[in-house]
């Protein structure tokens, strides 16, 4: 019933506040909505059983079913989805046409927590397809410059991969005659079987990370949304492909996904460098701040592609620490905009001087971004590049790099926007804009000083390494 | 008599069809030229709720022919679906094509007239050569053709499969030359989705003979199947890219979707997916048809569309589902039929069809979510959408996404219909 719940209420909701009077709740609606998917999240921390399950009939000529679970694994990206969503509602101000605004936004999240509850790869790719259309449509209505051109380059871009998905999917239910997860993961198909589906559902986690050089879309769409859609999306959009090879590919093709992984692994690593090396020359904070998730994400893939035991459990902390720390610098650079007047470092300098608070908050995330101890992004950094150096150094010491390009981007925003002669004034942090961003800051430190929290919780069959393929 | 009273006599005729189909479900008719099966009922239904909408659809015009136009065509399109004797199957093709395709009176030269009958009757009269055709090897039987063996015979049966494509393809292309039916909604909803239904009807019931004849003909039936399919995906939707008016936008949706079924025919096991695709297909077609019908303008273009959710916000979110529910978006029927034809295009052995297909479906998104745009700008908002089309568009809309959420009894029956 609890895995249900974390669909069915912030559908509920996503009806609630289209009903006048309670229109006027709305943004409080969508935060309470948020707020309870990650407390569905946090559940399995502390009950077992039946409560976190629900099976219902759906389509049993085709291998169908409606079947959801919300295991510790899943539990925790709910949590982070539920935080930055949460987050990404409060801070949506006054918009325009606001009932569907937030309607959109609850429905956006009942897809994300359907992503991660479903056991039923059918039902997978629905949440996952079905989360992509109120994305589109809020870019598409209330984005910025660009943004019809961006909702539809966004749509084609995750779409294929989705198709590829289906196809995939198809495959395995004729193989099996059933999508259920745990079935398919008990009679898996045999090794050179498994290639070909491998190769479609990676290539549709790849378009959803996104994994160079699909990444484009991302970036854009940051620039091009609102702000709290932005936040909302990066919150889920990445983690969904990261757990998508975790839940999905690992466990039902070890060994197609082990006779793709060289290729993979090289692409992730380079990846990651590149679009590191590109987030340097944004001028557009959003664009920034893109690039960086898109080289975060890339390092989860490596991690996931090497499939080893420390390298999984790197990918989770690293995604789980992504899915907090974007949204949070995302947050951090609208309320920079607010006081500049634009995203752009061009027009920004010197505004340590007259919003010390908002500078200090901002160095912590951006360190924290950069990978500094104490953050979950260390923690989950160190065991990608330990796990993988296992397997492929090569690509390992590549993918460290990363964390030494980001730190110059890095720095050089923060010197950008906040020393220096100041070219723009504005007002210290207000209380709401405190507490706003705190919760995503506390989870990454958590994350980072007690990553143990985490993946002690992980069963040992929750993250299927490769290590154990013959 | 009103119009209101022809268009309710003309929907009881259709659903009194239905009840006749039902009543006497399991015999067949005139020793065996009619079949009574369950391929006769669910496509004698489907065809009773598109003649019902088509004629909803034409309320409002003076046009005392629309009914019996739509009656005369569901009629052919139901006399292919039970089709056992090659003469019934040239007798419903016609009934089926020549209503749709020919003018409904001398317009404009006499010459333009004639030639418009002549094309109309291409499909029947290849229908009508190849049964005699076949015949000449000794039977008017449907599953005569699985015995044929003589290159006459090998004609007749290429006559035949012509004769479907022509009636498969024609009617629609009809819908492209402004002015050819007057602006009619009707008849676009009825162009746009009988032919489908009868063609396939057809198709169906030829398809156990010509699996049969196949390799006696030197013919891999899978292989010609799947790359018809393969044409009719992508060419269509190849078409609809640069394509601005919506009544040739629906009408290259309604042959992207034949497409789709045709894919799951290819498959020996995919008589599930196939009657799902197809039951589910016209429904997504009326509903487009049925926003088309509710736009003031004869012809619209998508540009009209501008402003709409301003004023009709309810028929915007009907589209969006009905578009997306043609994309395949889940939650949709669209979403079941595709996971069905993928499965069955999988089991042929035929992955490079799956993946087109699949791939096409993400071109349809970006299309419709292109027309959606449009329709969520800033217009000016002065489009005044008629309110029948809109409640049938709306009803259509909650069809679908109650089927693609409990899929459950149309898949039931689209299982365990046998023919």
């Amino acid at each position: 019933m609890i895995a249900a719940a974390a669909i069915a209420i912030p559908l509920l909701c996503a009806g609630l506040v289209l009903v006048r009077p309670l229109d006027r709740l709305a943004r409080l609606i969508a935060v309470i909505a948020a707020v309870v998917v990650a407390s569905c999240g946090a559940a399995p921390l502390f009950l077992a059983g039946p409560a976190l399950r629900w099976h219902a009939p759906w389509a049993p000529a085709f291998g169908m079913g409606y079947r959801l679970e919300i295991d510790v694994l899943s539990g925790l990206f709910l949590i982070a989805t539920g935080l930055g969503s949460a987050v990404g509602a409060a801070s949506a101000g006054r918009v325009g046409h606001r009932r569907a605004y937030f309607s959109l936004s609850c429905v956006m999240l009942a897809a994300l927590a359907g992503t991660f509850a479903a056991r039923d790869l059918a039902m997978f790719i629905a949440c996952w397809e079905i989360s992509l259309v109120p994305l589109v449509a809020l870019v598409s209505v209330w984005g910025a410059r660009q943004r019809r051109a961006v909702a539809r380059e966004t749509a084609a871009h995750v779409l294929v991969g989705s198709a590829l998905f289906t196809v995939g999917a198809a495959a395995l239910a004729l193989a099996r005659g059933t999508l259920d997860l745990a079935l398919l993961g008990q009679r898996p198909v045999a090794g050179a079987g498994q290639v070909l589906p491998a190769l479609l559902i990676i290539a549709a986690c790849a378009a959803r990370l996104p994994l160079f050089p699909f990444h484009g879309w991302l970036p854009r769409l940051f620039t091009a949304a609102p702000a709290p859609v932005a936040i909302a999306a990066a919150a889920g959009m990445g983690a969904t492909g990261v757990y998508a090879v975790l839940r999905v590919a690992l466990p039902l093709m070890p060994q197609g996904v082990t006779a793709l992984a060289p290729g993979l692994v090289a692409i992730a690593a380079a990846g990651a460098l590149y679009t590191a090396l590109l987030a340097t020359r944004q001028d557009d904070l959003r664009a920034r701040i893109g690039y960086t998730a898109v080289s975060l994400h890339g390092l989860c893939a490596l991690a996931v592609f090497v499939g080893t035991a420390t390298s999984l459990r790197g990918a989770v902390i690293l995604a789980l620490s992504a899915a907090l720390v974007v949204p949070a610098l995302l947050a951090i650079a609208a309320m920079q905009r607010r006081r500049v007047g634009s995203f752009a470092l061009a027009g920004a300098g010197g505004l340590a001087s007259s919003a010390p608070e908002l500078a200090t908050l901002a160095t912590v995330a951006t360190l924290g971004a950069l990978g500094l101890p104490g953050g979950g992004v260390f923690a989950g950094a160190a065991l990608v590049l330990v796990g993988s150096f296992e397997r492929s150094p090569v690509a390992s010491v590549v993918a460290s790099l990363v964390l030494i390009v980001s730190a110059f981007g890095g720095s050089s925003a923060l010197r950008r926007s906040f020393d220096g002669p100041p070219l723009a004034r504005g007002r210290d942090l207000s209380w709401p804009e405190r507490i706003l961003v705190a919760p995503l800051i506390v989870g990454l430190i958590l994350l980072g000083v007690a990553p143990a929290l985490a993946t002690d919780r992980l069963g040992a069959d929750a993250l299927p390494s490769i290590e154990a393929v013959p | 008599m009103t119009r209101a009273a022809r268009a309710m006599i003309a929907i009881a005729a259709s659903a009194l069809g239905v009840g006749a189909a039902v009543r006497f479900a399991g015999h067949d008719a005139l020793g065996g030229a009619l079949r009574g099966d369950g391929l006769s009922v669910l496509l004698s239904a489907l065809t009773a709720v598109c003649v019902a909408t088509a004629i909803l659809l034409d309320l409002d015009r003076e046009d005392g022919g629309a009914q019996l136009r739509a009656l005369l065509s569901g009629a052919g399109a139901v006399l292919l679906a039970m089709a056992g004797d090659l003469r019934v199957f040239a007798v419903g093709l016609a009934l089926l094509v020549a209503p749709l395709q020919a003018p409904p009176a001398p317009a404009g030269p006499r010459t333009r007239w004639v030639r418009s009958l002549a094309i109309a009757a291409v499909a029947p009269g290849l229908a009508l050569a190849g049964a005699a055709l076949i015949a000449g090897e000794g039977s008017f039987d449907v599953g005569a053709i699985a015995a044929v063996a003589s290159p006459s015979g090998r004609v007749g049966i290429a006559c035949l499969l012509a004769a479907l494509g022509v009636a498969l393809a024609r009617p629609p292309a009809l819908v492209g030359q402004p002015g050819a039916d007057g602006g009619s909604p009707g008849r676009l909803a009825g162009t746009t989705t009988l032919p489908a239904i009868g063609a396939f009807g057809g198709l169906l019931r030829m398809s156990a003979p010509l699996t049969l004849a196949a390799p006696a003909l030197g013919l891999d039936w899978t292989a010609c199947v799947a790359v018809f399919a393969a044409i009719l995906v992508t060419v269509p939707t190849l078409a609809a890219l640069g394509e601005r008016s919506l009544r040739r936008t629906a009408m290259w949706a309604s042959l992207s979707q034949s497409g789709y079924c045709a894919m799951a025919l290819a498959s020996p096991a995919g008589s599930t997916a196939v009657l799902f695709a197809l039951a589910a297909a016209p429904l997504l077609t009326l509903g487009l048809c049925a926003v088309v019908a509710a736009l003031p303008s004869p012809d619209p273009a998508r540009s009209d569309l501008a402003g709409l959710a301003r004023r009709h916000p309810g028929l915007v979110v009907a589209l969006a589902a009905l578009l997306l529910a043609q994309a395949g978006a889940p939650f949709t029927s669209g979403f079941i039929a595709k996971l069905g034809v993928l499965e069955a295009a999988l089991a042929a052995q035929l992955a490079w069809l799956a993946i087109a297909g699949a791939l096409t479906s993400v071109l349809w998104a970006v299309i419709f979510l292109r027309i959606i745009q449009i329709s969520v700008d800033a217009g000016p908002g002065t489009v005044r959408a008629a309110r029948l089309p809109r409640w049938v568009a709306a009803g259509i809309a909650i069809a679908v996404l109650a089927v693609g959420v409990v899929p459950g009894p149309l898949l039931e029956i689209a299982r365990q219909t046998r023919f």
